[in-house]
């Protein structure tokens, strides 16, 4: 971890880089700072799926009992449960199950480095889903205080876990400073005018890398998320697969979308509807972003980039092509 | 072998080349000693008559002159390109315009074609600055941060 004299922090965290930043820092911003980080590492800590040991994985292994686990993922749970209620169960936990059978069960530097480094490979396939995916009922996990059922499935939680981590670390650092940056691989949180005034300028990843950016955006109190299959991206037995499985199918879903980004004012929400608006594919996320009123952009696998009536406010510039 | 008879005619021959060289000397001395514009004080016929070297010097004067006119257009020609480059085609014209000006006063056939020509590439260099401009588009504002793939779900 390395800490700068202008309290910023920058560590590593949840397989990503995590930045924190405090401009004109006020009186206690460096504990609040240390609230943050903490926040984080309880996440990374209790909510992954690729330690053994960890709360998540130890409920995981007896999805059908009652377990008592820290606070921090009872909360997560209970964030992910009203996400699969609002979403009407696009947003569902227990594709992980789906995601382990194509052999994304460890994390995904692992699986890059076992396949020397390429950026599409075929991996050993531990567990083979076979036939039509049965019909899944509404996820009803329960929580009472720290006590949990996650309903008889294991759940993956990598879905809303790193908006949660922005989410509890925005919380600790609401007055730390005039503004904060809060990044966790691309989940952001950004309070107050930025560096500069006017907003934080974000820039958009260019998912197909033709550009450096696709948007740029002036954004102030929201958080943003982008969920992109830039990178995790493989294949399984020859069939293409990326991380963001349609739980109505159990396929990749997305069709013809390359990415999507959410500027939402909670930094989870963010990460829930990016997730979300990419699995209803190219033909149907602008129809979908404005029927909820989504600050949305999203980028084909064309390149094409569109936008939501609703984000365009805080465009302040996008690409040519 | 030499043979004599062809020796005695290269003698001859190359006596004769000094008497060549001495007739051409007597005729350009009486050439310069002779003013050809001045008139006779007697008003003599012979006075009115064409000499035939000043008129063979009047041609050439005037070939000169025909010479100088071309040259003089096609310099104004070459201006008014130069012209057209920097100004707008308006200006440009006005160069063609000047340089076929010029030609006029030249009085020469050649200087208004000349002028022509400069005034048709004039014209043309013209157009050619006129053409839209493919203007690049404009770089992303400077970012304070980027939202991207994630390494992990």
């Amino acid at each position: 971890m390395t800490v700068s004299t202008d309290l910023a922090v920058t560590f590593t965290s949840m397989a990503s880089d995590i930045e924190i930043r405090v401009v004109d820092p006020a009186p206690g911003a460096q504990e609040a700072l240390d609230r943050a980080v903490a926040e984080i590492d309880a996440i990374a800590t209790h909510l992954t799926r690729f330690d053994p040991e960890s709360a998540l994985s130890r409920a995981n292994r007896a999805p059908g009992a009652w377990h008592e686990v820290p606070p921090v993922l009872a909360d997560a749970i209970s964030a992910a449960h009203a996400a699969h209620r609002v979403t009407q169960g696009l947003f569902d936990p227990r594709v992980g199950g789906t995601l382990a059978a194509w052999g994304y069960d460890k994390t995904f530097d692992r699986i890059q480095a076992e396949s020397k480094g390429s950026t599409s490979w075929d991996i050993e396939i531990h567990r083979t889903r076979r036939g039509a995916p049965a019909p899944r009922a509404t996820w009803e996990p329960t929580v009472t205080g720290t006590v949990v059922h996650l309903g008889g499935i294991p759940i993956d939680l990598g879905g809303i876990g790193k908006g949660l981590a922005v989410r509890h670390a925005a919380a600790a650092l609401a007055d730390a400073g005039r503004s904060v940056l809060v990044d966790a691989g691309g989940d952001e949180w950004l309070a107050g005018p930025g560096p500069d005034g006017g907003g934080w300028k974000v820039g958009v990843e260019d998912p197909l890398g033709r550009d450096e950016y696709v948007l740029v955006l002036a954004v102030t109190d929201l958080g943003v998320a982008t969920s992109s299959i830039a990178r995790q991206r493989w294949t399984v037995r020859g069939v293409p697969v990326h991380h963001l499985v349609d739980p109505r199918t159990h396929t990749p879903g997305g069709a013809g979308l390359a990415a999507v980004t959410v500027l939402h004012p909670d930094p989870a929400w963010a990460e829930v509807w990016s997730k979300t608006l990419y699995l209803t594919g190219a033909a149907e996320i602008a129809a979908s972003a404005a029927s909820l009123d989504l600050a949305a952009a999203w980028v084909t696998v064309d390149g094409e980039v569109g936008t939501s009536a609703a984000i365009r406010p805080f465009v302040l510039w996008q690409v040519t092509r | 072998m030499a043979d004599p008879t062809k020796a005695a005619r290269r003698v001859a021959a190359l006596t004769l080349i000094p008497t060549s060289v001495a007739v051409f000397g007597a005729g350009l001395a009486w050439a310069n000693g002779h003013d050809p514009s001045a008139s006779s004080s007697s008003g003599s016929s012979s006075a009115q008559s064409p000499d035939p070297q000043l008129a063979a010097a009047q041609a050439k004067v005037d070939d000169a002159q025909a010479k100088l006119a071309k040259l003089q257009a096609e310099v104004d020609g070459r201006s008014a390109d130069a012209a057209s480059q920097s100004d707008s085609s308006a200006s440009a014209s006005g160069a063609a315009t000047s340089a076929s000006a010029s030609a006029s006063a030249a009085a020469t056939t050649a200087a208004a074609k000349a002028a022509t020509q400069a005034k048709a590439t004039a014209v043309a260099k013209a157009t050619v600055v006129a053409a839209p401009v493919v203007v690049a588009a404009p770089a992303p504002p400077q970012v304070q941060t980027v939202t991207k793939a994630s390494k992990k779900p």
